[in-house]
């Protein structure tokens, strides 16, 4: 969904990162705290914690949203560009699809 | 002839023993508790889930060579939730035990009770005499320095605690009273928890522990352990400050080095407090020089928090996130930096409302 630039070392969306539909994966125990979360994966015993923003994202992918809806929903709720909303959306799904929180589909799938 | 321990009493360093505990040390070549327990052992050849050794609980009171004194107990205490039956081969460590825990001695042996027994034994090789500290039928410390028996007495109790007792839910954290709430300080190990709820006691705090927070998990109320406050050296000079009197006697707890023990009735009769809803969270960082601060954070944050500072997080599954969750919906979670001990206190008192 990203690579890292090997000159400037950041990562950059690549152009089908938008397309995918990230679904949160089943067997999540999601503890909601405030406008925070912490899920707790009971097959690896791991907790995590998600801010405010991560948690809003996490709640998006429902499997029918693609990245790039995702992004644009977010747009709605705080004060930032379509393409830095689409970047950090991205950075936070691999992120989580990285420790199991969501599993990613096209919306070719759906 | 050598002196032992800080009593200034003289003991005698060969099997002939002189002075008060002489009764204690038994027949030249009697089986150690250690023999008669491996023993039983090999009679039954049948792990127990609580002991590890199955016949053990038998063998109490039965032999080994603190089974003939009174002094050396066994004596039956109720350490708030606690139930304790402890043995010692060292008088003067029971002595000391009995005297820190008189208000919560039984007359008989409480159900299930944590059982810890010291005895005396030899290195095979250097024939060095030494203790060794059991907990429910297996070895958990071997102590060379009669001053540091009681140390590790306490630490075989708070070692068991974590192991076998599953019913509360456990951080690691000191817990004190204030106002019928709860206010839980949990810490790693060295943070100046001990310290912190000393200054508080002094200030009036009701006290529940400063080892284990115990969580029930159907009420969510946190549970008294009132152990006595284990004050490492670097303390001391606070105990002096509190009025708590500077000649006090000073036992050795390995590497952790010298630490003077604190019974909480010392700070007045009601010094202890009963069970009661978390309100207060403040993960406590000790930071010499500094001047105290105080942050609030995130319940999730202090969720993840409180997890890592879990004695028993895995042992209720999924469950223990959902307890934590609940105990901090119903409280007010707080980062405190800690400094001198009048200004962490004068912060802490100020955040809580205390």
């Amino acid at each position: 969904m990203s690579v890292t630039c090997d000159a400037c070392n950041e990562r950059m969306v690549t152009p089908d990162a938008a397309r995918i539909a990230p679904r949160r994966r089943e067997g999540l125990a999601c503890h909601e705290l405030d406008d925070e979360a912490v899920l707790f994966d009971n097959a690896f015993t791991n907790t995590y914690r998600l801010n405010a923003t991560a948690y809003r994202v996490w709640r998006l992918c429902d499997g029918g949203r693609t990245v790039g809806a995702i992004a644009r929903e977010l747009t709605n709720h705080y004060a930032v560009t379509k393409s830095q909303a689409l970047a950090d959306v991205v950075r936070a799904i691999d992120e989580m699809a990285s420790v199991g929180l969501v599993v990613a589909g096209t919306d070719d799938a759906t | 002839m050598k002196t032992l321990g800080r009593d200034g009493e003289r003991r005698s360093l060969g099997w002939v023993r002189s002075g008060p505990d002489a009764a204690n040390t038994g027949p030249r070549w009697k089986p150690t508790r250690r023999e008669t327990r491996a023993d039983a052992a090999c009679d039954t050849g049948k792990a127990d889930a609580r002991t590890g050794v199955r016949g053990l609980r038998n063998a109490w009171g039965q032999g080994g060579n603190a089974g003939t004194d009174a002094a050396a107990g066994p004596a039956h205490f109720r350490v708030g939730v606690v139930p304790l039956s402890v043995r010692c081969v060292d008088v003067s460590a029971m002595r000391d035990f009995r005297a820190l825990y008189a208000p919560c001695t039984l007359d008989g042996p409480p159900e299930d009770a944590i059982r810890i027994e010291v005895v005396r034994t030899r290195n095979g090789r250097s024939l060095r005499r030494r203790f060794e500290v059991w907990a429910d039928g297996v070895q958990r410390f071997t102590v060379w320095r009669r001053d540091g028996v009681l140390p590790h007495i306490e630490w075989a109790i708070n070692w068991q605690i974590a192991l076998f007792l599953p019913r509360y839910f456990q951080i690691h954290a000191a817990v004190l009273e204030v106002n019928g709430e709860a206010v839980v300080f949990p810490a790693d190990p060295g943070s100046g928890k001990t310290t912190l709820a000393a200054g508080l006691l002094a200030r009036g705090w009701r006290y529940l522990s400063d080892e284990f927070a115990l969580i029930d998990p159907d009420t969510l109320s946190v549970h008294p352990y009132p152990k006595a406050l284990c004050v490492k050296e670097g303390s001391f000079p606070v105990l002096d400050l509190l009025g708590l009197g500077p000649r006090r006697r000073v036992y050795v707890k390995g590497k952790k080095g010298s630490v003077t023990f604190v019974a909480p009735e010392e700070f007045g009769p009601a010094a202890v407090g009963g069970p009661c809803p978390v309100r207060h969270i403040l993960f406590c960082r000790f930071e010499p020089g500094r001047r105290a601060s105080i942050r609030p954070i995130s319940r999730a944050e202090a969720v993840i928090r409180l997890n890592r500072t879990s004695f028993n997080f895995l042992k209720f599954h999924g469950r223990g996130v959902a307890l934590l969750a609940d105990v901090t919906r119903r409280a007010r979670c707080y980062e405190l930096v800690s400094g001198a001990i009048d200004d962490t206190c004068d912060v802490v008192t100020r955040a809580v409302g205390g």
